[in-house]
């Protein structure tokens, strides 16, 4: 047997003794086997890492992700590039961000609840892997090389997306478990879980931005929108006095509705993998980690919520991105309504911000100027983005032209650079056509950033013959002030750790 | 107390007009970029530009993505929004009608 499959079964084996055990109150034995899951679900990444770095194309996994040609760095992305990779390095996660956490501070009876809590959903997570998401499975032969990356996910954001989403994911378990079985540094870990959140939104924002050549960085996408929801309750969590563990447990279920928005493809989007009906596991976990909020419904008195305005209008805003998504489901939604519904709320919550924002501590000051400048910087996008396309031949005359069509080849794709000149100088945006992964053309954007806006060029159309090249052309206003002011939201919360709060 | 329950009114109202909203921005109709996300499709209607066309193919586009389609009889690129209906079978879009969208009414092309 594939000694992968054997190490992941060692860590399910293992993971659900663990849970059995601390359930038990056999702590100690438990925390052993604890320890023993959490190095086999590793030593099984390192394997598929390892298999993806030596090109071994007989694992059908490193395969369908990769191929012999591509740089190292894509070869340990391509790990994190399907279901079964991130499946595993959740998996993996989860047992790191628990064995961490028992050994933080005193072990007592809560903590070992805590490690209950999470080596049960790990179990169903490998569980999951071992059934339907095996990245171990292997060809009869082997295969001379793999189809090949995405070409989408060759960049170097893609490098760090997955891994800082999961470690999120794995981090609003913990919060979940923790505040559930009201054992200690709740606080810590939800700024941990909101910090690690608000980089995978960002680092996807960037990444759709500078790589689908449509000129934004938020589309409404369904899965944009399902990863923006948890971050929404997280938010509202820090911005309530009672009743808040409600906040944690609602982010933990988003949290796994967005799974579910992703990986099962009800929804196309730019990350749907193409859905499976195993996807559908999702619903369990989500029903369960449900039942905390429902069971202690009756002692959200609704005094709890409105004793600020701030947990009604963080509200909102979730209502209206889920009722999006939802429709979602069944008919195209257009971007308007978010416009329409989500913008005031936005717009409103940023209001209450400048109002309070000398009230608080210097971090916190910080953390919250970065919400205007994102305010600032996501409407102007959202309103004033200029779109214009363009077409122009060597022999045109005007602020555009043509001046020249390179071609150059290495041994995956061919390089098709326009040399364009333009009011702001000469741009240079390539097309890739990969001969492997499907021959995908892949039109490479050219941004030429002013301080106040981005010149944003993308190749549409090429035409050969006619040396005829389409351009859009898109001017991206206060774009900056979207990645600074998210820049300093996250620089904020990290200050936060620094003072005695901790 | 007065205020609680203003609070929770306020959250149900914003509801039922967000509802209101999302009732008069959708449509049945779908994108090119939300079609290429599919593995395969039938009967579907897909709105977008026609950007350039070749013989009895053209490219429909929604500024994002473009799929290729297919469709005997004459094509003219007009310069407004068209709804393609057809077969989307992974790769190309068999169209068995395209109709020009005209503001709120669709003529026959």
């Amino acid at each position: 047997m594939e000694p992968g499959y054997l190490l992941l079964v060692t860590s399910l084996a293992t993971s659900f003794s663990a849970f059995l055990l601390f359930v038990a109150k056999k702590w100690e034995l438990g925390e052993i086997f604890l320890y023993i899951s959490t190095s086999t679900a590793f030593a099984a990444l390192l394997l598929l890492i390892n298999y993806f770095v030596t090109d071994t194309f007989s694992v059908w996994y490193v395969y369908a992700n990769s191929n012999a040609e591509m740089p190292l760095l894509y070869k340990i992305s391509a790990v994190w590039a399907g279901k079964e990779g991130t499946l595993l390095l959740w998996a993996v996660f989860n047992l790191q961000v628990t064995s961490l956490y028992i050994n933080w501070g005193r072990k007592d009876e809560r903590k070992a609840r805590v490690a209950a809590l999470m080596t049960l959903f790990t179990s169903y997570l490998t569980a999951n892997i071992l059934l339907f998401f095996n990245p171990f499975v292997t060809l009869p032969y082997t295969p001379p090389n793999g189809a090949g990356l995405n070409p989408l996910l060759r960049t170097i954001e893609m490098i760090f997306h997955p891994p800082v989403v999961f470690l999120a994911y794995s981090l609003s378990a913990l919060l979940f478990s923790v505040t559930l079985a009201n054992s200690d540094g709740e606080r810590t870990l939800a700024r941990l879980t909101w910090i690690f959140l608000t980089l995978g939104i960002v680092i996807g924002g960037w990444w759709a931005y500078r790589t689908l050549n449509w000129g934004g960085f938020w589309g409404w996408d369904p899965v944009e929108n399902a990863s923006l929801l948890p971050w929404l309750t997280l938010t509202a969590y820090f911005h309530i006095t009672r009743g808040k563990e409600h906040f944690a447990y609602l982010t933990f279920s988003l949290v796994l509705f967005a799974t579910l928005i992703t990986r099962s493809g009800i929804i196309s989007s730019v990350h749907s993998f193409g859905g499976e009906v195993s996807d559908y596991s999702y619903i369990l976990p989500i029903l369960v980690s449900l039942t905390p909020t429902i069971s202690k419904i009756r002692q959200l008195s609704i005094s709890s919520l409105c004793n600020q305005n701030l947990p009604i209008i963080f509200s909102s805003a979730a209502v209206v991105v889920f009722l999006g998504t939802m429709a979602g489901v069944f008919v195209t939604v257009e971007r308007e309504y978010y416009l329409i519904t989500f913008l005031p709320v936005f717009a409103l919550i940023t209001f209450l911000v400048a109002l309070k924002i000398r009230k608080i501590s210097m971090p916190t000051t910080l953390l919250h100027l970065g919400v205007i400048l994102l305010f600032v910087g996501a409407t102007s996008v959202w309103l004033l983005e200029d779109v214009e396309t363009i077409t122009i031949t060597q022999n045109s005359t005007g602020d555009f032209s043509l001046l020249d069509l390179r071609i150059g080849e290495d041994a995956e794709k061919y390089t098709v650079t326009a040399f364009i000149k333009t009011p702001e100088g000469v741009a240079t945006p390539k097309l890739y056509v990969y001969k492997v992964a499907g021959n995908k053309v892949v039109s490479s954007v050219e941004i030429i950033p002013e301080l106040f806006w981005d010149n944003y060029y993308s190749i549409k159309d090429l035409d050969w013959k006619s040396g005829t090249i389409t351009l859009e052309y898109y001017c991206v206003p206060l774009i900056n002030a979207v990645w600074i002011g998210s820049a300093l939201m996250v620089f904020g919360a990290l200050l936060r750790f620094s003072g005695k709060s901790f | 107390m007065v205020e609680k329950k203003f609070s929770i009114v306020a959250l149900i109202v914003f509801t039922v007009l967000a509802i209101i909203v999302l009732y008069h921005n959708i449509s049945p109709y779908l994108t090119p970029s939300e079609l290429v996300g599919r593995e395969k499709a039938e009967n579907v209607q897909v709105v977008g530009k026609i950007v350039s066309v070749n013989g009895n193919t053209f490219q429909l586009s929604d500024g994002k993505c473009s799929i290729t389609v297919i469709y005997n009889g004459s094509i003219q690129q007009y310069n407004t929004e068209v709804v393609v209906v057809g077969n989307w079978d992974g790769k190309v879009l068999q169209a068995t009608e395209v109709l020009q969208k005209c503001h709120t009414e669709y003529k026959g092309g």
